[in-house]
């Protein structure tokens, strides 16, 4: 059997979510249609309105509806202490960790050439001017451990290099109520090169 | 049976893409297969997973994308840093652009492994090993021309200029290439001239193969 053309539609619209196949996408669409006509009503004025409503903060490339974030908007918080991470969800999981008071520049994305990902594509052109310009006094970098995070960070780095920004990383090591059993090697070589009195 | 009974192979993950929520998508190169791709079930969990560790894997399926049965170790993980770091990672976009997949190179895995465990001791002339990986590249995709003669086979000569002919080799041309140059590569004399002048012309020789799209690890390097 075909679908109608707007049924079709719908299912095809679904799978451009990540990890929803046609299979799923038709499950979705026919239960939008059969059952929660309001919800799928719902969903789709949410969607309008998100897609036209949010952008890119002018300075930190995170979502927001303004031209700045809130926390780039937030004076209370150092706007020169700046924190790198690749995507929306680090600043949230920083943002819970409640340690931080500065802001962040999120590069959605990391260097990884083979996905096309290079330095202009997430945005470090945009944060080499706010270098140059004075803005950051410091830079703490909070990407992650693989391939990609450790040549972003070096990347950063080299641009950062003959400024005055002072730069750190954030520490890597044994994760809080784990044992040392079952810490790979690699990180516990990280962990203990990056030991400190107390 | 013919799954059951594959051995335990050396395999490099040259790139590796999040696949639903904890698998990946990974481009592997394989002494015996080449480069192939694979379903890592699970793997963003396993941080074995990773580029520049050599691996021994066994895999199982068919088609396109194969499943990995089992994965070790095969050596601790190659401590690149900095510009090793973009080398190597432009060493991986060449092969991923470059060879096709289940298409065997077993000449390659020799000059691939020691490019890498050269650029994990440090060495200052990292070009003149990127240079040499090229031209082990070229000459197992069968894209290889002499350096010490030109097209009609004769000698190359320091005072003359060639140009690049993909099909014929290097052939003698009014300006382009110095011949004091290319015959410095051919003997292994990287003098800061012929340095530059190997960068650019393998940079011309590897462009036909690479369609439009450019390299984007060489905007790592400023």
């Amino acid at each position: 059997m075909k679908h109608s053309p707007l049924v079709q539609g719908l299912i095809d619209a679904f799978t451009c979510l990540p990890g929803v196949g046609p299979r799923s996408a038709q499950r979705m669409a026919y239960h939008l249609l059969e059952r929660n006509r309001e919800g799928g009503g719902h969903l789709a004025e949410a969607l309008t309105s998100a897609m036209d409503g949010v952008r890119q903060c002018s300075r930190c490339r995170n979502f927001a509806e303004q031209e700045l974030c809130p926390i780039c908007l937030d004076s209370r918080r150092d706007q020169s202490q700046v924190c790198v991470v690749s995507s929306p969800a680090d600043v949230l999981a920083i943002e819970h960790s409640g340690e931080y008071r500065g802001r962040y520049f999120v590069l959605l994305g990391q260097l990884s050439p083979i996905d096309g990902m290079g330095p202009r594509q997430i945005g470090l052109d945009q944060l080499e001017q706010q270098i140059q310009a004075g803005d950051i006094s410091e830079i703490i970098l909070a990407t992650g451990t693989t391939v990609e995070g450790e040549a972003t960070a070096h990347y950063i780095l080299d641009m950062v290099h003959g400024t005055a920004v002072t730069v750190s990383r954030i520490a890597q090591g044994v994760p809080m109520g784990g044992d040392l059993e079952f810490v790979d090697g690699a990180t516990l070589a990280h962990a203990f090169r990056g030991r400190r009195p107390v | 049976m013919a799954d059951r009974g594959s051995a335990l192979e050396t395999a490099w993950v040259l790139h590796a893409r999040p696949y639903r929520n904890s698998s990946l998508v990974l481009d592997l190169f394989s002494a015996g297969r080449g480069r192939l791709g694979v379903v890592a079930r699970g793997g963003r969990r396993n941080h074995h997973l990773q580029p520049f560790r050599p691996l021994l894997m066994r895999f199982a399926g068919r088609g396109e994308l194969l499943n990995i049965q089992q994965v070790e170790s095969a050596g601790s993980p190659l401590p690149l840093a900095g510009r090793a770091l973009y080398c190597g990672m432009y060493l991986n976009e060449l092969l991923v652009r470059l060879l096709h997949r289940n298409d065997p190179h077993p000449g390659l895995m020799a000059p691939y492994e020691a490019t890498l465990n050269a650029l994990a001791t440090d060495v200052p002339a990292q070009d003149v090993l990127l240079r040499h990986f090229e031209l082990a590249l070229l000459d197992e995709l069968g894209y290889s021309f002499s350096l010490t003669e030109d097209a009609t086979g004769a000698p190359l000569r320091a005072g003359q200029t060639y140009r690049l002919d993909p099909e014929l080799g290097l052939v003698p041309a009014a300006s382009g290439w110095p011949g004091s140059a290319l015959l410095g590569m051919a003997a292994g004399d990287w003098q800061d001239d012929t340095r530059r002048v190997a960068r650019d012309l393998l940079r011309a020789a590897l462009a036909p193969h690479l369609g439009s799209r450019p390299l984007v690890s060489r905007e790592l390097f400023r």
